[in-house]
């Protein structure tokens, strides 16, 4: 590969005011018990993981992964990765307890809730935003645009929050998957499409994103190289994060695998 | 449940229904149905796939060769995988209402099984692999035709597949020693070695018995797997070279045993369900036992009959590859060929689907067994080896045998888990199946026999006659698949249903 990366953080105001402002909050409510504190049942674990989940996305936007994915696509399908496979599952496992018992929330709110999260609407909309934003199109206007590319990761976001939701919240949370079968079939359809896209990218024969042709550096040998990685890297890490997904969320509904005693 | 049942000797002569009283095994059968439907699902699309095989090498239709490859390699990886994945869910359910199996354990390794198998298949029709599914070095790494990533990615699917397999043995195996107090009581070793006088403990039921065996085996097979894996991820990363000989080694020792694991676990189904129809208890005798406990050395020991042809093998290893493939035949062969004739003699037993299919496998595996022996003498091997002789005898001793066994248990799932009586008039679609299965691995035979080569993709026009005759029996076998599909699909929610109402898993 002839594109030489960079090795530095790019520390960007807008992105890391917002995780710390979401992390300040996220404390001041934990240390509150929550938005309806009759009702949360929140512990340490919940706030590691979604300070956790904060720290992943710094990993995938600031760190060196985040500041070459305009010059790898290898790079940036490890901070999509990131975000989705990890930032985001710890994000629901953190902030749904937050919320305390769903079922108590607002009528309005508990219906977008019930539509956004269930399993249906959660894994078309996650599949769909993963699919749309790695059309050749979509993805190099997401290059040639820095408001572009936030779009792009919120998106990204967005969705495995949504499709992750399911399968981690509490039992008796809104949208929960019940039932092995359920929560088997959810998982393998969820794995098979984003494998099926990796698999799509790894194997394409031309180079798909042509802006990676225009860096610095790079060749046709070295663009498609590059590509050929960033599938395996979207590929295998996904089957792994799934499998692993399956160990915890296989368990049977009487208690979800990351809930803790009352706080 | 079963630790304490267990601790006091089980009287023989009962026969073990497929629920607990309790339905305390509910959740471990809806995971058992899970596997054969995903199993035999996925088998009747690669089925279609050997079709177009056939259709192709009878020049009906024309399949470029990189394509026919590719079909191959997925048919035959898919097959050994889910035919075993299909087996795997009977014999849990088997084993379920004395054994306390885990679910949710059950879950996570036909997860893993899937991701193994979505690799396969992307690799495959996306990756444009098509090296076989032995996957042998050093064609994967060194194909012009796919890139080394979708060799890597084929690997990687392989790595999975272990991985849910010795999960499930594993389970598997944990789960029997402690319901029975130790691997030796389940294995029954005292009583195998005082032949048959030391009758203190409690014997384990021929399924546990043979889940035993399997899950050895399959632990075995499984880190044969990695071991063959391993060099190849480091030789296509550029860090070591692979030592040709025992790389095919390694992956047979794999991927033989897998394949055999297939045909004995979905035996242990016929112990678990004839005496049903029979109404006769199938009782561990000392022949069950000693075949059995022979079958873990014997299963490991034959598989390098398919290196004969390799001059660099060590002619120990060829000679234990003759003999062990002898050897593995005879004991458990015998043995449960001639306890299912003698369950079978003289019962009143009623035709239905179930037993029918579960007859139909015994001769298939007998037939299927007497070529394998034939082509593990190595004079014969030398001439049949890379000739449609080979496909014939693993598709009678699969098709006739392990998948006849397993849709026969399927049925009987279904029958006890609905509490409906099979329709008389679905043994026509056991006939059909056995009819067209016979014929199709007949012409397979008849092909062998006259020396026509195995995955070649393209047939010279003499060779042609045999893939033509095979056509209209595929049918028959297609007809009488549908009809299995179609009965046991408007069937299938009510026997989910069935196995709800009990307590979840403990």
């Amino acid at each position: 590969m002839t594109v030489a990366p960079v090795w530095e953080w790019e520390w960007e105001l807008p992105l890391i005011a917002s995780l710390v402002v979401s992390e300040v909050a996220y404390v001041v409510c934990w240390f509150r018990g929550g938005l309806a504190p009759q009702h949360a049942h929140l512990a340490w674990k919940h706030l590691a993981a979604f300070t956790a989940g904060l720290v992943i996305i710094v990993i995938a936007l600031a760190s060196p992964i985040g500041a070459n994915d305009e010059r790898l696509l290898s790079m940036h399908m490890v901070a999509h990765d990131l975000l989705i496979w990890v930032a985001a599952p710890l994000l629901v496992v953190g902030g749904v307890p937050l919320i305390g018992d769903t079922q108590r929330l607002p009528r309005y709110l508990r219906r977008a809730l019930e539509l956004l999260t269930s399993p249906i609407v959660a894994l078309l909309v996650s599949t769909s935003l993963l699919w749309v934003w790695h059309a050749p199109a979509a993805f190099d206007r997401a290059l040639a645009s820095e408001s572009v590319h936030v779009g792009e990761h919120l998106c990204f976001l967005i969705g495995y929050l949504l499709y992750w939701w399911p399968l981690v919240v509490q039992p008796e949370a809104i949208g929960r998957l019940r039932g092995h079968l359920a929560r088997a079939v959810y998982l393998v359809v969820g794995m098979m499409q984003s494998a099926l896209l990796s698999a799509l990218i790894m194997f394409h024969g031309t180079v798909l994103y042509t802006t990676y042709l225009h860096v610095p550096g790079a060749t046709l040998d070295s663009a498609l190289a590059d590509q050929r990685l960033a599938g395996a890297l979207m590929w295998y890490p996904g089957a792994v994060i799934f499998a692993l997904a399956a160990a915890l969320a296989m368990r049977e509904n009487r208690a979800s695998p990351l809930a803790g005693p009352p706080h | 449940m079963a630790s304490t049942a267990l601790a006091t000797p089980r009287p023989p002569e009962t026969i073990t229904p497929l629920l607990a009283p309790d339905r305390a095994n509910g959740a471990v059968i809806r995971a058992a149905l899970a596997y054969m439907i995903v199993g035999l699902g996925t088998f009747l699309l690669l089925g279609l796939l050997g079709l177009l095989m056939r259709l192709d090498q009878g020049g009906l239709i024309v399949i470029p060769a990189a394509w026919f490859y590719r079909i191959m390699t997925l048919h035959g990886a898919g097959m050994v995988a889910t035919i075993l994945l299909a087996a795997l869910g009977g014999l849990a359910a088997a084993v379920s209402a004395t054994t306390q199996l885990k679910a949710r354990v059950l879950w996570i390794a036909l997860i893993l099984q899937i991701i193994g198998t979505s690799f396969v298949i992307l690799t495959t029709l996306v990756g444009g692999f098509g090296a076989g599914w032995t996957v042998l070095y050093p064609l994967p790494s060194h194909g012009d035709i796919w890139p080394l990533s979708a060799a890597i990615a084929m690997y990687v699917g392989y790595l999975f597949l272990a991985l849910g397999l010795l999960v499930y043995c594993v389970h598997m195996l944990y789960a029997l020693a402690r319901a029975h107090g130790g691997l030796t009581n389940v294995l029954a070793l005292r009583y195998l070695f005082s032949f048959g006088r030391d009758t203190r403990g409690a014997l384990p039921r021929p399924p546990e018995l043979i889940a035993a065996v399997i899950s050895i085996d399959g632990i075995a097979a499984a880190t044969a797997g990695v071991v063959y894996l391993i060099p190849m991820f480091a030789h296509a990363a550029g860090v070591t070279s692979v030592n040709a000989l025992f790389a095919k080694n390694a992956v047979l020792l794999f991927g033989h045993t897998m394949a055999n694991l297939s045909i004995y676990v979905t035996a242990g189904l016929v112990y678990a369900a004839l005496p049903i129809f029979t109404g006769r208890p199938w009782r561990t005798t000392w022949a069950v036992v000693c075949a059995w406990d022979l079958i873990i050395i014997l299963m490991l020991a034959n598989y390098s009959h398919h290196l004969y042809a390799d001059f660099a093998q060590p002619l120990g290893l060829q000679l234990l590859a003759e003999l062990g493939s002898y050897a593995v035949a005879l004991p458990s062969f015998i043995v449960t060929v001639v306890g299912a004739l003698t369950q079978v003699y003289r019962s009143g037993i009623r035709w239905t689907i179930a037993p029918t299919l579960l007859l139909l496998g015994i001769w298939g595996w007998v037939l299927g067994g007497i070529g394998a022996v034939l082509d593990a003498t190595i004079p014969v091997n030398q001439v049949m080896h890379n000739t449609m002789w080979v496909p014939a005898h693993f598709h009678t001793y699969y098709l006739l045998g392990a998948v006849a066994f397993a849709w026969g248990y399927l049925f009987y799932m279904v029958r006890e888990l609905t509490g409906d009586r099979d329709a008389r008039m679905l043994r026509v679609a056991a006939w059909l199946y056995g009819i067209g299965g016979a014929g199709f691995v007949f012409m397979l035979f008849v092909a062998g026999g006259n020396s026509v080569p195995r995955r070649y993709a393209v047939h010279l026009p003499q060779w042609q006659v045999y893939a033509r005759v095979a056509v209209p029996f595929v049918i028959l076998l297609a007809l009488g698949l549908a009809w299995f599909s179609w009965d046991l699909g408007t069937r299938f929610r009510a026997a989910w249903r069935g196995t709800q109402g009990a307590a979840s898993e403990p």
